[in-house]
């Protein structure tokens, strides 16, 4: 129990940083209602002379668009802000620290992470529910696209998870990841269709999106949730998500071992 | 000549870490992938938006993105006050035999600057191809004057937020925030949406003299113009105005400087 409670008060870290600044809590607000509602604008002006595109109609493109924008907020607050990256633990030594407590830095790190989509989540649901009150967003294509939206969401989600903990985890060795992080940013939002869906992209753009992890993230839920990508195809779409995921979580199991085997405090 | 030697301390300061240095070069190529896909996506699907034509809205993104290139390798160290802030380093800057503001300014290079003038210019190549435009000398100066405006604005913008970094560090978030916002809805007509937004990217975060008022005067969209014509043509001119009124505020912000050391 004491261990759960453990787990619990380091997982709610970055939400209480964020809930405990009034200011930073009304801005966080503000800024997912405008981009909501600028980005159903766009797209409602995108469709006025046509009734469909790519397979998509305006109906289906609007609710795409702005779940896409929910999505952004899904991965919590930026733990950047609150200082607690393992690069800006390394830059200051401080990830010393880590190796002290009574909790491994990869649970511990695994943990915040845990916490920071709990807490985005909470965001993302209670924004939908608004969306879905004030007609933004259209109801899931059937309850089995529905059910199938959320697995493939919470897969989506780990990919995303392992993705960004390795960038994390690379510091060790390069002190330095904003080029890395900003192409993993960039390349989550592009490839996964968070800038513009991957259905209007060229077959070219859909073949190489279809090779990376990211479109597991985004794409294929939102496609479910709209009825683009029929409940009979998911099978295939969650296979590759669970290997993604087997891979991945090899490959940030081993970068952590690696990891805590050499490492150096600046200064010796 | 102590100018040139903090530019050069700023880039090999970069350079030191190369895998870093390498990937944000690397960022720089996928954006112009990223802008390049945006332009065909809307030429190749959609005929166009809020009345304007596809070749009018890729220049309004190009002249966008042409200042956010601009502001962005001249302008970026904005970005970075509320961390000089807290590491206390505007302490230092104020030592030394230079004004702060140009000291905040070199303190970062802009690695993917390179990448990102090439997307600029991709874009203005695929617009003119696609509009209409009789490109006279002087419709060209005004194209380039549109750029520094937007340009110029983007840094007033910032600066204005960034000012407010030296004594709250939150404000980094609005800064980032707005950045996005300029960078997502700057490249759209703007008359798809309601007024009040209209009038709120015209009055409050003017984003519409970034590229939508100047494009607007350039390629003849001006019927349902928020503001009257002669204000849109003089879109760089306000861009500069701001960009003054942001150093004013700077300053004054800055004469109320508390080091975080006490």
């Amino acid at each position: 129990m004491s261990e759960l409670r453990q787990a619990a008060r380091i997982a709610r870290t970055s939400a209480l940083y964020e809930v405990l600044q009034p200011g930073r809590l009304a801005g966080a607000g503000a800024q997912l209602a405008l981009q909501i509602f600028l980005t159903w604008c766009l797209w409602r002006a995108l469709y006025d002379a046509v009734a469909a595109s790519s397979g998509l109609d305006q109906g289906q493109a609007v609710s795409y668009a702005v779940l896409a924008t929910l999505y952004g907020r899904l991965r919590g607050p930026d733990r950047d802000v609150a200082g607690d990256t393992v690069r800006q633990h390394i830059w200051s030594g401080s990830i010393v620290y880590w190796y002290l407590r009574p909790i491994t830095p990869r649970r511990y790190h695994w943990l915040r992470a845990v916490g920071d989509q709990a807490y985005g989540l909470a965001w993302a649901a209670v924004t939908y529910a608004v969306c879905r009150a004030l007609g933004l967003v259209g109801a899931p294509a059937s309850a089995e696209a529905g059910a199938l939206f959320g697995l493939t969401l919470l897969l989506g989600q780990i990919v995303l998870y392992y993705l960004l903990a390795l960038v994390d985890v690379a510091c060790f060795w390069t002190l330095r990841n904003f080029g890395v992080l900003a192409i993993v940013r960039l390349a989550s939002s592009l490839f996964a269709g968070a800038i513009v869906p991957l259905w209007f992209f060229p077959g070219w753009f859909q073949a190489i999106s279809s090779w990376l992890p990211f479109e597991s993230s985004l794409h294929v839920p939102l496609s479910l949730y709209v009825g683009r990508i029929a409940p009979a195809d998911a099978g295939r779409y969650v296979l590759v998500q669970a290997i993604w995921i087997v891979l991945l979580a090899v490959a940030l199991r081993l970068a952590w071992r690696r990891a805590d085997q050499q490492i150096v405090v600046q200064g010796g | 000549m102590l100018t040139w030697r903090f530019i050069t301390m700023s880039v090999k300061s970069a350079i030191e870490h190369r895998a870093d240095f390498f990937f944000m070069i690397l960022v720089g190529a996928i954006w112009q992938v990223t802008v390049v896909a945006f332009a065909t996506v809307l030429i190749t699907r959609f005929p166009g938006m809020g009345g304007w034509t596809p070749g009018a809205i890729l220049l309004m993104t190009a002249v966008r993105s042409g200042g956010h290139t601009l502001a962005g390798s001249f302008f970026m160290g904005a970005r970075q006050i509320s961390e000089l802030t807290r590491e206390g380093r505007i302490d230092a800057f104020l030592l030394r035999p230079m004004p702060v503001y140009r000291q905040v300014m070199l303190n970062y290079f802009h690695v993917p600057m390179l990448g990102d003038l090439a997307v600029t210019g991709v874009l203005f190549t695929i617009a003119a191809r696609y509009l209409d435009v009789d490109w006279t000398p002087w419709r060209v100066a005004y194209l380039v004057a549109a750029v520094l405006g937007a340009m110029l604005l983007e840094a007033a913008v910032q600066t204005f937020l960034g000012s407010f970094a030296l004594r709250h560090p939150a404000a980094k978030q609005w800064q980032e925030w707005t950045e996005d916002l300029m960078a997502t809805f700057g490249n759209y007509p703007l008359n798809i949406l309601p007024n009040l937004a209209r009038a709120v990217f015209v009055f409050v975060l003017p984003i519409a003299f970034c590229g939508y008022l100047p494009v607007a005067f350039l390629t003849g969209h001006t019927t349902e113009l928020p503001v009257p014509v002669w204000v849109a043509a003089a879109s760089p001119g306000i861009g500069a105005l701001l960009f003054v009124a942001a150093l004013g505020w700077w300053a004054r912000r800055l004469g109320r400087y508390e080091s975080v050391g006490g």
